[in-house]
């Protein structure tokens, strides 16, 4: 029996505020769910599993009826599904009054539940958030019932505010698959047995790296997971050292060629280190406004080379300066502090 | 540092000037117009360079100033002196274009770098605004500059004279506090940026809320629109007319009556009749009369009999097909009344239905919008709870102006424990200056908490402008005189007194030149008086006289 595994889709997220690109941002999930769809119905794939968090926030009525029509367009398919932290159930929640196709079974008990597939001869276990945090761990002692079954628990959570696991917890619980939800990062947890499916795209820019789902086939309890990617949204890390004699100029037309030579879909986070000149320090607002970059993180110091400063200047200010500040216990603050009090010094 | 040899080449209205001072005292006299600024100004050129300001034209541009009169490419002059014995031959172009400066060591014919900074450490460190602010000392400035607390705050802190340290403590404080007023200001633009969103969103909430609690109301009260909304309904009665079955029933009733006495009538002729008709018969019996009279009579009574006999029959059979229809009517009557309640019943019963279903339908409706906005009001909560968090450029910014707060705190400590160090000194050696100006008047000169200079006459303490313009001239001179004392150990600078005793009186400049002229170092007074060489030759000081004339 073949299966897809997708979780936090998050639906109605708005992300990179404020960024050139916000708006056809805002499309990515909704695109991507509808692929999925499409992706199922192409294949006859008889089971959809959505790990929790298909929502951004609480889920509006229309915004299930849409997807509710998604589910429409794939009758053939059995689409089981759970409420997330982000979707949570709340009292009033649209999820609790909402009707569903046919095909849909939403596990909305706090409780766990187990819909019987009847055709497929699959049972699949799970429960749904009622609560924005659960940090007590949900899975740990859940066992599949007997019975010959394709058992399938679909579970949400993994860190410490929400039902934290180990990929041991299911080794003997009868599971022929757990797939989970919550850790926006795709990642097989016990090879082709836990997995987290990661979000669906990247929600925010701290979501780095490739963002898809899994595909599955589970044939006499043996399971094997591949993972697709879909391409909407992608965020890079560029890490770049920097020296001194490098230009602004330089600087931002090699990002630029970087960034014109990738697939137009990444988006880049830059972060540059090293050392950079201390009286022309690189303009890190100039490359924030340059295309496709997201972000820039300026790690760089001035080449300051504070031995030489103190010996120079011993017993004047500047060096007495620098070794009141390596005195300090070092963290951020004094760090900085030490860079610019110098800098104030030095200047002309 | 002593000045051995002046050159003029070119410069302002100076040209092929060459004079050879002494490394003491001397005394430049010129009248005004004879060009005595102009070579004060050429001093400090020399040793410090003349910038042309770029792009500026004004009165400040000092290049523009002392440019040539006759040519403005020809801009140049030589200065030879000697530092620690060692004699030096200093030339520069001021030309803008052709820009140079050339230091060579006399004595072995080296030729060293002003551009690498060989001159700066001959002059022991010196800037040019410090020595302006000391050594340099003119006549209009009465009280030191603004700066100069500053500058000497500067140099309290940098005593080690001889490196070519440059550092600027005033300027480096208020670099600091810049930045950090400069992070402040872009902190607090972020967070009000941010409070504005959150704003806006709090101003959508109360909308939602609003909303919701309008929801709510109707939910409520749903229940009495409903059935207020039913009874409002007319249920329509079953067809009949009333008015015309009330007058039918009178106009019925009062027929039967009519019938009935018509009937009595008949019967009581039918009766008296037959009566009168048998008291005849018997009475003709009994008389046996032959009257035909009493056969006539009989007979009227006959027919009066069975005529009341007939109407009594015709009343009756009225009377009873009257009754018949009233029955009949009743009935229809009663039929017609039970099948109209039956009607009534049964309409109530499907208005109950549909109102139930109405009420269902609204309710659910109801229950669905309300939903919605509760699930609107949750995700814009949870937007704004976003929006209240501080961004993680505030982050960065408020380690920024933390940093920068340690910074200058830790600068302004530094420069308070070496400042306690130096100023005692500094203090001591203006004292003995100003003492021996005002022969003993005021004893001891100092700098308060605020760098403000201040004099202290037996236990009463003065600000200058307490003081008459001749005193203060006095005191400022000594500060400058005590102050470049101070921040040149090894060697002095050439001192330049322009002016700075045209309000000394004839005894206190007595005591300032007297006390000159036991100074190690070299000096320079620009003057248009002759009073000050009378002095001097008067009391036996050796000094240079150089003359200056138009």
């Amino acid at each position: 029996m073949k299966f897809i595994h997708i979780a936090d889709i998050h639906l109605g997220a708005k992300p990179d505020r404020d960024r050139a690109w916000e708006k056809e941002r805002r499309f990515h999930s909704w695109q991507a769910f509808t692929e999925v769809i499409e992706k199922a119905k192409e294949e006859r794939i008889p089971l959809l599993l959505i790990a929790g968090d298909l929502f951004h926030g609480q889920p509006l009525m229309k915004e299930l009826k849409e997807v509710n029509y998604q589910f429409s367009r794939i009758p053939q398919t059995q689409v089981v599904m759970i409420a997330g932290n982000h979707d949570h159930l709340v009292p009033d929640s649209c999820y609790r009054m909402f009707q569903w196709g046919e095909n849909v079974h939403f596990l909305k008990s706090e409780n766990m539940e187990v819909v019987d597939l009847e055709g497929l001869q699959t049972r699949v276990y799970g429960l749904s958030y009622w609560h924005k945090e659960i940090p007590r761990p949900l899975y740990k002692d859940v066992k599949a019932k007997e019975g010959d079954f394709c058992n399938i628990l679909l579970a949400h959570g993994g860190d410490e505010k929400h039902s934290p696991f180990h990929g041991g917890d299911f080794t003997d619980s009868g599971f022929d698959y757990v797939a989970f939800g919550h850790i926006h990062k795709p990642m097989q947890i016990v090879q082709d047995k836990v997995v987290m499916a990661g979000a669906l795209q990247p929600i925010d820019c701290n979501d780095m790296g490739e963002h898809g789902y899994f595909l599955g086939e589970i044939k006499e309890h043996q399971c094997h997971v591949k993972f697709v990617p879909l391409h909407y949204c992608e965020y890079v890390s560029l890490k770049l050292k920097v020296s001194p004699d490098l230009t602004q100029g330089a600087l931002q037309e090699y990002i630029q060629e970087h960034i014109g030579a990738a697939p137009a879909y990444q988006k880049f986070r830059i972060t540059l280190s090293g050392f950079c000149d201390r009286d022309n320090p690189i303009d890190t607002e100039w490359i924030n406004t340059m295309d496709r970059v997201e972000k820039v993180i300026n790690l760089c110091q001035a080449d300051y080379d504070f031995e030489k400063l103190k010996l120079k200047y011993k017993e004047q200010i500047l060096g007495r300066y620098i070794q009141t500040l390596e005195g300090m216990p070092q963290d951020k603050v004094t760090k900085k502090a030490l860079y610019y009090g110098v800098e104030a010094l030095l200047a002309e | 540092m002593k000045i051995t040899e002046i050159q003029i080449k070119n410069f302002g209205k100076l040209h092929n000037v060459s004079m050879r001072p002494l490394p003491g005292l001397n005394v430049i006299y010129g009248e005004n117009e004879t060009g005595k600024s102009t070579m004060q100004r050429f001093i400090t050129s020399m040793l410090f360079g003349l910038e042309k300001q770029r792009g500026k034209s004004g009165r400040n541009d000092n290049y523009q100033k002392y440019e040539p009169w006759n040519s403005n490419s020809f801009f140049a002059g030589g200065l030879k002196f000697t530092v620690g014995d060692k004699p030096f031959y200093l030339e520069r172009n001021f030309y803008h274009k052709e820009k140079s400066a050339k230091l060579t060591n006399e004595m072995d014919g080296e030729e060293l770098s002003v551009e690498h900074g060989d001159l700066e450490i001959l002059l022991g460190g010196m800037k040019k605004a410090s020595y302006e602010n000391t050594y340099c000392i003119h006549q209009a400035e009465i009280e030191t500059k603004k700066e100069f607390a500053e500058i000497l705050q500067n140099y309290f802190v940098n005593m080690s004279i001889g490196s070519d340290s440059g550092v600027d403590m005033a300027g480096a404080s208020k670099r600091l506090r810049d930045k950090k007023k400069e992070a402040e200001q872009s902190l607090e633009e972020q967070k009000q940026s941010r409070m504005d969103t959150v704003e806006k969103l709090r101003v959508e909430e109360t909308v939602v809320k609003r909303d919701i609690e309008q929801l709510q109301e109707q939910q409520r009260e749903g229940h009495k629109n409903i059935s207020r909304q039913a009874s409002g309904v007319v249920v329509p009665e079953h067809d009949s007319n009333q008015m015309a079955e009330y007058l039918r029933d009178i106009r019925q009733k009062n027929m039967q009556k009519g019938y009935r006495v018509r009937l009595g009538v008949s019967i009581l002729i039918t009766l008296l009749s037959l009566l009168f008709g048998i008291v005849n018969a018997v009475s003709h019996a009994l008389f046996r009369s032959g009257n035909w009279g009493f056969l006539v009579l009989e007979l009227v009574l006959l027919f009066g009999f069975l005529g009341g006999a007939g109407s009594v029959c015709h009343w009756f059979q009225k009377e009873k097909k009257l009754k018949m229809l009233m029955q009949k009517q009743e009935e229809e009557k009663r039929e017609l009344s039970i099948a109209a309640s039956k009607d009534k019943e049964w309409k109530k019963v499907q208005e109950r239905q549909e109102t139930q279903a109405k009420h269902q339908a609204v309710e659910m409706l109801l229950q669905e919008q309300l939903a919605e906005k509760q699930a609107l009001l949750l995700n814009l909560q949870e937007v704004i709870e976003d929006y209240l968090e501080p961004a993680e450029d505030e982050h960065e910014l408020e380690l920024q102006i933390q940093a920068y707060e340690l910074a200058y705190n830790t600068l302004q400590n530094l420069s308070k424990d070496m400042y306690q160090d130096t100023r005692k000194q500094m203090e001591a050696e203006m004292s003995k200056v100003l003492e021996e100006i005002t022969q003993g008047k005021y004893d001891r000169i100092g700098l308060d908490e605020q760098m403000n200079l201040v004099v202290k006459k037996e236990n009463q303490t003065l600000y200058p402008w307490q003081l008459s313009q001749g005193v203060m001239e006095q005191m400022y001179v000594a500060l400058r005189m005590g102050a470049g004392g101070i921040f040149t150990k090894e060697e002095s600078m050439p001192i330049i007194l322009d002016e700075v005793f045209a309000a000394f009186d004839e005894k206190r400049l007595e005591s300032a030149l007297k006390w000159l002229g036991r100074q190690k170092g070299q000096i320079f007074l620009f003057t248009c008086q002759r009073r000050e060489m009378e002095i001097l030759s008067r009391n036996n000081i050796p000094y240079g006289k150089i003359m200056l004339s138009r």
